[in-house]
């Protein structure tokens, strides 16, 4: 019934790290599973164990902070990223629902056919018929869950350089400058986004993460064309490659919407098969581009 | 066409196509209902379980939920209703989870036998780290989590603990150093 200790396993860098500051495992592995702690504060655990863990925490500083600093991490963290793994899910009916998947996938159906039938039925005398397409816009512009959801680019922490940070470590790094712009966009400033990362590309010419996270705000602003070349642009300088990985992810989306399918999918493909956090999407996007043009 | 008598091809296509314009409507409004009350039964969710990969699987249940109800749920009931689902989704997982394993031998008298403020976890509280740094401390050294399983928990990227673990020990070295100076 206990919760095994995980004997650590450490990096070289780590260990290091560690010893320099003289810290070694002592006390923690008493302590119930951080989980735990906010359940027990939320009344989600039977009372047995509510009034243990509570017992602990009453007596454990480092549990006593551990629970207000999850509280406020797993709170602040913005939705960001999660918003398009949620509506993956959402859209596929799981985990664990049986049955008829009810998603948007079904409300994008509705709306083709609905499409359709005023197309037909609609008198042609009357006012001029748009287009199929365009009632789908119409309809459900933003209902459709697609695999080409332009989600929160991932940038890398990046290393600290303390001579550079300062004494009072006030300094702000390029990458925290980029996450507070992404952070803006995320709250709906797309412009004051865009406006903080063109001033950060124009500082910073050679950085890809900043070009990658200007064509990224620029797709959410539906700057398709822009996005392309921020994108492209971004791919062409050096970096680490996952955020090649991440400029060619945005890039094909940018294509896709720009109609240039065949040049998208050659670009996701190389991601595809390029193991990453983007791969499997990748993939995907693949998959839903050769659906929509069998044969090309 | 006389009242009472067969509705005319015309007429069937019209009622279709409002019928099917009102499913489109109401595909859209769901849409704006995700959109608005997301945030909120996500931050809700996360202090349920204690951890975000479990909070999002939670979380799409709920709003999966709510799909299929659309039709008779009072919108001005949100986003309570939601928060009451994932609460019972939280009660399930717990449940499931069988929580008294995830305890140890220690904390079965916690305030008799433990001496839980050491000088090693004390060192991972300082002020000078955020409370981000402090946890991926906390869950990396002392509870012996990957990169990996702390990245699940919270939200986050294994570049992005990694990065908070390497600035909070360095700067937790140089806060040392100028101490002992």
């Amino acid at each position: 019934m206990t919760r095994t200790v995980k004997p650590l396993s450490l990096e070289p860098d780590e260990t290091e790290a560690l010893r320099a500051i003289g810290w070694q495992r002592t006390g923690a592995s008493s302590c119930p599973d951080s989980s735990l702690l906010l359940a027990a504060e939320e009344g989600m655990l039977d009372e047995a164990t509510t009034a243990r863990v509570r017992t602990h925490v009453a007596g454990c500083a480092t549990c006593r902070l551990l629970l207000e600093d999850l509280a406020s991490v797993l709170t602040d963290e913005p939705v960001g990223l999660a918003e398009a793994r949620i509506r993956a899910r959402i859209s596929a009916g799981t985990p664990g629902h049986r049955g008829v998947p009810l998603g948007w996938v079904i409300a994008a159906g509705l709306a083709l056919a609905a499409g359709l039938v005023l197309f037909i039925v609609i008198p042609r005398s009357s006012a001029p018929v748009p287009a199929p397409e365009s009632q789908v816009a119409r309809v459900v512009p933003t209902a459709v869950p697609s695999v080409f959801t332009v989600d929160r680019p991932s940038i890398p922490a990046g290393d600290i350089d303390l001579t550079v940070r300062g004494e009072s470590a006030t300094h702000v790094t390029l990458e925290e400058r980029i996450a507070a712009a992404l952070d803006k966009s995320d709250r709906g400033g797309v412009d004051a986004a865009m406006l903080d990362l063109r001033s950060l590309v124009k500082a910073h010419p050679a950085s890809r993460i900043a070009a990658l996270a200007l064509g990224a705000v620029q797709l959410r602003a539906g700057q398709n064309s822009e996005a392309v070349t921020t994108l492209e642009q971004a791919r062409s300088l050096k970096g680490e490659p996952a955020t090649a990985d991440e400029a060619g992810w945005f890039l094909g989306i940018a294509l896709v919407r720009t109609g240039d399918a065949s040049r998208a999918r050659s670009i996701l493909d190389t991601v595809c098969k390029h193991p990453g956090p983007r791969s499997a999407t990748a993939c995907a996007g693949v998959a839903e581009i050769d659906r929509r043009q069998p044969g090309k | 066409m006389k009242w009472g008598t067969t509705p005319g091809l015309g007429a069937v296509y019209t009622l279709r196509v409002i019928k099917l314009l009102d499913l489109a409507a109401l595909m859209e409004t769901f849409d704006d209902v995700y959109r608005r009350h997301l945030p909120v039964v996500l931050r809700v969710a996360a202090r349920v379980v204690g951890r975000r990969d479990v909070a999002e699987e939670i979380t799409a249940d709920a709003f999966l939920e709510l799909y299929r109800q659309f039709d008779r749920i009072d919108l001005d009931r949100l986003p309570g209703w939601l928060l009451t689902v994932v609460r019972n989704r939280g009660i399930d997982y717990w449940r499931r989870q069988q929580t008294e394993r995830l305890l140890s031998h220690a904390n079965t008298d916690a305030a008799d036998t433990t001496e839980p403020v050491l000088s090693a976890p004390s060192l991972f509280s300082h002020a000078a780290l955020k409370p981000v740094h402090r946890v991926c401390l906390v869950l990396r050294y002392e509870h012996g989590l990957s990169r990996e399983e702390i990245a699940k928990r919270l939200g986050l990227t294994d570049t992005q603990v990694r990065g908070h673990l390497q600035y909070a020990l360095t700067l937790l070295r140089k806060h040392l150093v100028a101490q002992a100076g």
